[in-house]
Order: C-alpha cells, then sequence, then structure tokens
C-alpha cells in the first residue's frame, strides 16, 4: 500500500488484498455492449437482457444527482470501472472448493468461522459473483430457496421475473439503472409460507481488485406469515484509486411477514457506496433495516419501506461513523400508504477529523393513511470542531389523523460524562471509547452479537487517537 | 446579477420545492413588470419612500426580482424618540411592492400589518438591530383571501441585541415568505414564533433561516399551523452553525395541526452544522386535534366546531407566550382572538 492510500485509509484492518486471479476480466469502461456481454455470458432469458439494456440507457441519459455532496459525485469515473470480474468458475458448495487464494481472504474475515456456529445459510461474494453458497438443510427442506442471485435467476426464472425491478424499478434513480444494467451477484431468498427461518443468514461481499465496480443485487421475498432475518457484511482492500460498490436491494414482506436485514458497512475509504435499498411491507407485514455506515468514501443510502398494507410496520435503525475524507449521508424513507401503519427511525451519527454526517430522510402519508403513527429520532454527536453534522428531515402529511413526531439534535461529548469516568479511572480515550459505544447502543443491540462485538471492535479502532 | 440572468428555479431546489417561481411572479417569469409602492402608514402618518435602496449582496431571485421592480425604500428607525411603532401596508392598486429598512438603535418595538384586497403583494423587509438593543417585531397578514404575496426578510443582529419575532400568518391564498436573519455577534439572540393558519385552499410555504455567524449566540424558532379544508401548509427550516462558533444553543420546532382529510403539511427543519461545542436540536409534530380534549370541551357544554376552534385558538396563542413585549404579544394575540370571533 502506498503512503497516499495509508494517509486516506488510516487504520482499516480488512484493507489487505490478495493477489487478483481472475478468470475473466472486462475491460475497463461501460457501454450496452458490455451490457449484452455480462448478459450473454450469464446466459440470462432475453427479458432479463432487455431490462438490462433499457436501464443503461436511462443511467446514459440521466443526469448525476444535484443534491447531496456534488463534488464527490462528480469524481466518480465511470470509464475507470471494471464492471465485471469472474475469480472463480462456479459456486462452491463445499468450502474446500473454493480457490485457495479466496478461501484465505475470507478465513482472514472470519466467514467459515461463523457459518459454523451461527449461521442458516451464508453466502460469499468476491468481486462480481459468489464463490461460495451454503444452506443448513434443515431450511432446504422447509423449502427455503437461499440461492445467490445469478443461481436463483437460472433456477426460478419465473418467481425471478415476478418480482425483479417490482419494488426499485430501474429508472428509479441513476444508481439503480446503473446496477440493474451490470447487476451480477447478490442473494435470491425466498421463504414459503408460514416459515420461520430462526438463524440469521449472512451474505458478505468481498471487492479485491482495483477499479473494481460491485453491482450486486439482492431480492428476498417473504410469503405470508414467515420471516427471516439476513445478515450483510462488506470489506474492500485499500487502494489509491477509488472503487464503486452501488447495490440494489428488494425486499417484499406479503401478509403477516416479517424481514429483517441488517448491514454492517465497512468499505474502505475508497469505495463509492451508492445504494437504494426498499422493501414492501403489505398487511401486517413488518420490515426492519438495521444498517451501520462505517467504512467508505462516500456513502448515499437511505433504506426505505413501503407500508402498502393495512397494520404493516417500518423500523430502521441507522448508525454512521464518519471519519477523515467520509460523508456518511445516511438516512431512511417511509411511505404510508394504508390505514393503521406505524413506523419508527432511529438515526445515530458520529463526526471525526473532519468528517461529514448527513441524515436524510422523508417520512410521507398519503391522504387514505388514516391512524398512522411515526415517530423519527436522529442524534447526531461531535467529536471536533473540524467535523460536520447535517440534518435534511422531511415530512409530508397528507392525512389529518396521522401521528407524527421528528426529533433530532447534535452535540459534543458532555464534559461532565468524560469527567465522571474519568474520575472512576479511565482514560480520556477510553472514556470517549465508552460513551460512543454507548450512544451506538441502539444499533448494537439489533445485531446478532458477533456483528455487535465485531462492530465495537471496528468503532474501537476508528476512535484510536481520537484524543488530542 | 440581473434577474432575467438568474436561472428560474427548479422543484429540485429545496426553497422552491413546493411553490414555484412561477405561482408568485406576479406576471410571466420571463418579465420584470416595473410595479408601483405600496401605501406605508407609520404610526397613523403616511410615509413616503425616502431613499433609493442598495442592492442587494443576495443573488437570490426573489430579492433581485422586487429590488428590479421597484427600488424605492422607506426607513423606519426605531430609536429612543419613537420607540413603539406600527405600520400598516395595503395599497389600491393591483399590484405594489414595499421595501422597508429598520435600523433599530434602541429597545423598542416595531408592529407591521398588511390589509387590503391588492392582487399581488412583493414585501421586503431588511432590518439591522444594533448593539445591546432589542426589537419586538410582530407581523400580522391579513390581506384579502385572493392576495398573492411574495415576501423576504433579512435581519442582521450585532453583539448583545436580541430580535423577538412573532408572526400571524392568515391572509393571502398564495404565499411565499424567505426569512433570514443572521446572528452576526457574540450573545445575539433571536427568537421566532410564527402561527399559521390555512383554511380554504390557502397555500402558505414559510422559509426561514437562520444563521449563527458567531460564537455564544442563540436562536429558537417555533412553527405552528392550523390546516384545514384544503389548506397547505410548509414550513421549511435552514439552521447553520458556521465554524468556530462554539457555545451556540439552537432549536426548531415545526408543529402542525391537521383538521380535516384533504389538509396538507410538510415540515422540514433542516440543520447544519459545522462546531462542536453547540446545542442544536430541531423537532416536527404533526396530528389532529386530540378527541380526549374535545370530549371534555363537549362534556362542559361547548358544540364540536365551537369546542375545536378553540382548542386551535389555544395551540396558536400559545406560540406567541414566549414574546415579551407585551404590545406585540397582545396585537399578535388580539390579531390571532379576532380571527375566530
Amino acid at each position: 500500500m502506498n503512503d497516499e492510500a495509508n494517509n486516506a485509509v488510516g487504520d482499516y484492518q480488512y484493507g489487505f488484498h490478495d493477489p487478483e486471479n481472475a478468470t475473466i476480466r472486462f475491460d475497463k469502461g461501460l457501454s450496452e455492449q458490455v451490457v449484452r456481454d455480462i448478459s450473454n455470458l450469464k446466459e440470462e432469458p432475453e427479458w432479463m437482457t432487455e431490462i438490462r439494456v433499457k436501464a443503461y440507457r436511462h443511467f446514459v441519459s440521466r443526469p448525476m444527482p444535484d443534491w447531496g455532496n456534488c463534488s464527490m459525485l462528480e469524481s466518480i469515473k465511470f470509464d475507470d470501472v471494471t464492471y465485471f470480474l469472474r475469480s472463480s468458475k462456479e459456486t462452491a458448495n463445499d468450502w474446500d472448493d473454493v480457490p485457495e487464494d479466496i478461501k484465505n481472504t475470507f478465513n482472514r474475515l472470519g466467514i467459515p468461522e461463523a457459518e459454523q456456529k451461527w449461521l442458516g445459510g451464508v453466502t460469499a461474494q468476491y468481486e462480481s459473483e459468489a464463490v461460495y453458497h451454503s444452506v443448513r438443510e434443515d431450511l432446504e427442506e422447509q423449502g427455503v430457496i437461499f440461492l445467490d442471485m445469478d443461481s436463483g435467476l437460472k433456477e426460478y426464472p419465473e418467481l425471478v421475473k415476478q418480482y425483479f425491478c417490482s419494488v426499485i424499478p430501474y429508472a428509479d434513480n441513476k444508481f439503480s439503472a446503473l446496477n440493474t444494467a451490470v447487476w451480477s451477484g447478490g442473494s435470491f431468498i425466498y421463504v414459503p409460507k408460514g416459515v420461520h427461518v430462526e438463524m440469521p443468514v449472512q451474505a458478505y461481499f468481498r471487492i479485491n481488485a482495483k477499479n473494481m465496480g460491485q453491482f450486486e443485487r439482492t431480492l428476498i421475498i417473504a410469503d405470508e406469515g414467515s420471516s427471516i432475518n439476513y445478515v450483510e457484511g462488506c470489506t474492500a482492500p485499500t487502494y489509491s484509486t477509488d472503487s464503486l460498490h452501488s447495490a440494489v436491494v428488494e425486499l417484499i414482506a406479503m401478509e403477516g411477514a416479517k424481514i429483517r436485514y441488517s448491514t454492517v458497512q465497512n468499505w474502505s475509504a475508497n469505495v463509492y457506496n451508492l445504494v437504494t435499498k426498499r422493501g414492501i411491507a403489505h398487511k401486517n407485514a413488518v420490515v426492519e433495516w438495521v444498517d451501520g455506515n462505517i467504512g467508505s468514501k462516500l456513502t448515499m443510502k437511505y433504506p426505505s419501506v413501503i407500508l402498502k398494507g393495512e397494520g404493516a410496520h417500518a423500523e430502521i435503525i441507522s448508525v454512521a461513523y464518519a471519519g477523515a475524507g467520509q460523508h456518511q449521508d445516511a438516512g431512511a424513507k417511509v411511505h404510508h400508504l394504508a390505514p393503521n401503519t406505524t413506523s419508527n427511525i432511529l438515526s445515530k451519527s458520529i463526526s471525526k477529523n473532519g468528517g461529514r454526517s448527513s441524515y436524510r430522510g422523508l417520512l410521507k402519508v398519503n391522504p387514505k393513511a388514516h391512524g398512522c403513527r411515526s415517530k423519527v429520532v436522529c442524534d447526531a454527536l461531535m467529536l471536533d470542531a473540524d467535523s460536520r453534522s447535517d440534518t435534511y428531515p422531511t415530512m409530508e402529511v397528507s392525512n389529518s389523523s396521522a401521528d407524527l413526531e421528528h426529533e433530532a439534535s447534535v452535540s459534543k461529548i458532555s464534559g461532565d460524562q468524560l469527567f465522571y469516568l474519568m474520575s472512576r479511572g479511565f482514560s480520556e480515550e477510553e472514556a470517549m471509547g465508552l460513551i460512543v459505544n454507548g450512544f451506538f447502543e441502539p444499533f448494537t443491540r439489533e445485531l446478532p452479537m458477533e456483528y455487535a462485538v465485531e462492530l465495537n471492535k471496528l468503532l474501537e479502532l476508528e476512535m484510536e487517537g481520537a484524543i488530542g | 446579477m440581473n434577474y432575467l440572468e438568474i436561472p428560474v428555479p427548479n422543484r429540485a431546489q429545496h426553497l422552491w420545492r413546493y411553490t414555484p417561481w412561477s405561482k408568485v411572479h406576479p406576471t410571466e417569469v420571463g418579465s420584470v413588470p416595473k410595479i408601483s409602492t405600496a401605501k406605508v402608514i407609520l404610526n397613523d402618518v403616511e410615509i413616503k419612500s425616502n431613499d433609493k435602496r442598495q442592492k442587494s449582496n443576495l443573488e437570490e431571485i426573489s430579492r433581485v426580482f422586487l429590488q428590479e421592480s421597484n427600488n424605492s425604500m422607506h426607513l423606519v428607525s426605531v430609536n429612543e424618540a419613537s420607540p413603539a411603532n406600527l405600520i400598516t401596508i395595503s395599497s389600491e392598486e393591483e399590484q405594489a411592492i414595499c421595501h422597508i429598512h429598520v435600523e433599530c438603535s434602541t429597545s423598542g418595538s416595531l408592529i407591521v400589518k398588511l390589509d387590503g384586497a391588492i392582487n399581488w403583494l412583493g414585501l421586503h423587509i431588511t432590518g439591522n438591530v444594533a448593539k445591546n438593543c432589542t426589537l419586538s417585531f410582530g407581523l400580522v397578514n391579513d390581506l384579502a383571501q385572493h392576495s398573492t404575496i411574495l415576501r423576504c426578510e433579512d435581519w442582521n443582529l450585532l453583539r448583545d441585541s436580541v430580535l423577538e419575532y412573532g408572526e400571524l400568518s392568515i391572509g393571502g391564498s398564495q404565499i411565499k415568505s424567505d426569512i433570514r436573519t443572521s446572528l452576526d455577534e457574540v450573545n445575539s439572540s433571536l427568537t421566532q414564533n410564527i402561527a399559521v393558519i390555512t383554511e380554504d385552499s390557502r397555500h402558505d410555504d414559510h422559509h426561514i433561516e437562520i444563521l449563527h455567524r458567531s460564537g455564544n449566540t442563540n436562536s429558537s424558532l417555533n412553527v405552528s399551523s392550523a390546516c384545514s379544508d384544503k389548506g397547505h401548509t410548509i414550513g421549511t427550516g435552514l439552521l447553520m452553525i458556521q465554524e468556530d462558533c462554539d457555545g451556540c444553543d439552537a432549536g426548531q420546532v415545526f408543529k402542525n395541526l391537521l383538521l380535516s382529510d384533504t389538509a396538507k403539511a410538510e415540515s422540514i427543519p433542516e440543520l447544519e452544522v459545522l462546531s462542536d461545542d453547540v446545542k442544536a436540536a430541531h423537532g416536527a409534530a404533526s396530528s389532529s386535534v386530540d378527541s380526549e380534549q374535545i370530549h371534555y370541551m363537549m362534556s362542559r357544554g361547548f358544540s364540536k366546531v365551537h369546542a375545536e376552534a378553540l382548542i386551535v385558538e389555544g395551540f396558536l396563542v400559545s406560540c406567541f407566550a414566549k414574546i415579551n413585549n407585551n404590545e406585540v404579544r397582545q396585537y399578535l394575540i388580539g390579531a390571532l382572538t379576532a380571527k375566530y370571533l
């Protein structure tokens, strides 16, 4: 790693990278031919190729967003990105079949260990495609489909066709169009009626190559009365050049179903993370986003829920940590379309060493959504005078019976709290770390234990040198 | 920059998201008509415009437009000779513009009332509150129901100054208000209390910017609105605390009471904070009238309509409770109560 990159990423513990042994690597840059080549290579049905091409044309014609961190967005060089890279000939179902160098990477990230201990299934994606995939036999017997998205399309084309782009159309925004054009990998999950997947299933995304673009596509369908808990993690090596991650995640919770989608995003500080995540909750369904943003150069991610059926509920917990050179533009959106729907949004952010964190949210109540209730809380902590914190909440209410609350605060760590902890023998740095962990506690308590421990470790690492 | 050089803002811009520029322009957006000056009565005496206004540094479209359409200015001094002032702005023309510049060099008050049946009114108020001075400012918009109003305000607060600001917005059908206050020097303080009633198809869009440019400055914004029929209330706040402004304490609250199924309310209280040793908070709430409160009032003999009107009145009156100046507070409350008589 050169000095410039080192300075840029600091103590990023996943900054290692392994030699790149690509079996297929597309040239840099994007064209309609690249889009068609990706589709041909994957032997996709024609309807998918058509969607990809339409999405590509939309991506090219659509201007960059004129809100958010425009200067960072404009610095993305789409022509320098590699849009497809295959590292393994096929997806392995046995850990021993995974190519040695890739296995090394995931061993260092602790994936096999986690799988043995507490996962219902796991997909490991390396560059553009899944390299390892497994699901517990008992889940398979119950009819749970858990596949990487490419295999999902091959094995269940009708199911994919029915729901693909149904929550997030390709023309939703510039980056959803990009993803739809060049998507590769991601997870496809279908949980049959009444089945509860007790153990979380996990996907792990790793970008290893330079100037790589990762565009995974995830589709989760929980049929009536079922439930699933999905966890994803992501890391990348530290290069001096930038990588692009632009995912699309669509969740469909049918009547009475529950989907929880947890993310611990820890991309290195040279990754643009521009993600569209949206769920639809039908009658009495619950969609929960638990979203942690620690890494990346620029994150723009606003998990959203469309409460379409009466009695549906949305829960969004989001935390963001913005260190030097980072802008975490995160938030949440909830559309109350049906009566008696409820939502809770909790957002917490920390800015340090000149980092910038922004909360951007939308809460919309349609005229027919009687009796809705929603609460939004966003708290921001600033650890030094060079940092910045913004809040851009929007509430649009068109129904008189709605009951909505929004509250937000920005502050620094209280001197009294620091003094109290230091008087009990902690150093200033330890005291600050404890306060930060406590500040994020509403988020970490929602994560599976191993993730919560990992997150706390990451925060401790990030907090090193915070005093000065 | 001239008006015609400024691109017409699109709705992606925060300031113009809910009220397009074409809706508040008096003619076609590509024209700059010459518009007559409104009639200004200060303490029962009509005053004439007495100066040419200085060109605004802001290249904001509505300010530039108002400047180019009418360049006159009324200077109003709040000083020891005239500490309590009442201005009435009206016009017999179809369209009129009024620019008032306020120089406050003592602790005093200024009440502005917008009155009459004008079709379109452009109003630009600028003001400076000098060191150690307190200005209590009240504005009552009681124009006819068909009026369109384009209003801009720019206030500057110097060291240890206080601006107590109260507004009752009940007149007109299409209202765009853009109120900006800059807390330029230490210990300056702003309390801004705005009550809005939108009924029938009244559309009231308030954009309120508060800029903390110095440390140890305080601001508090409270916007309460009651929306009924097809009324549409919009409140966008932008609270900015610049770098090296430690010790600031800022808060903004938007409350909406929705009284019909066709009423709409949008609240966007934004924060941009670049200093760490500050307190900055905002909140927004929307809900209907509490049925238990209605039930309580009805059990005391009020009809449902009367009970609801009393609760709404109480909700809006409480917005003015923080105004210390008795004259301004009573004037605002009186205008509000008259609305419900």
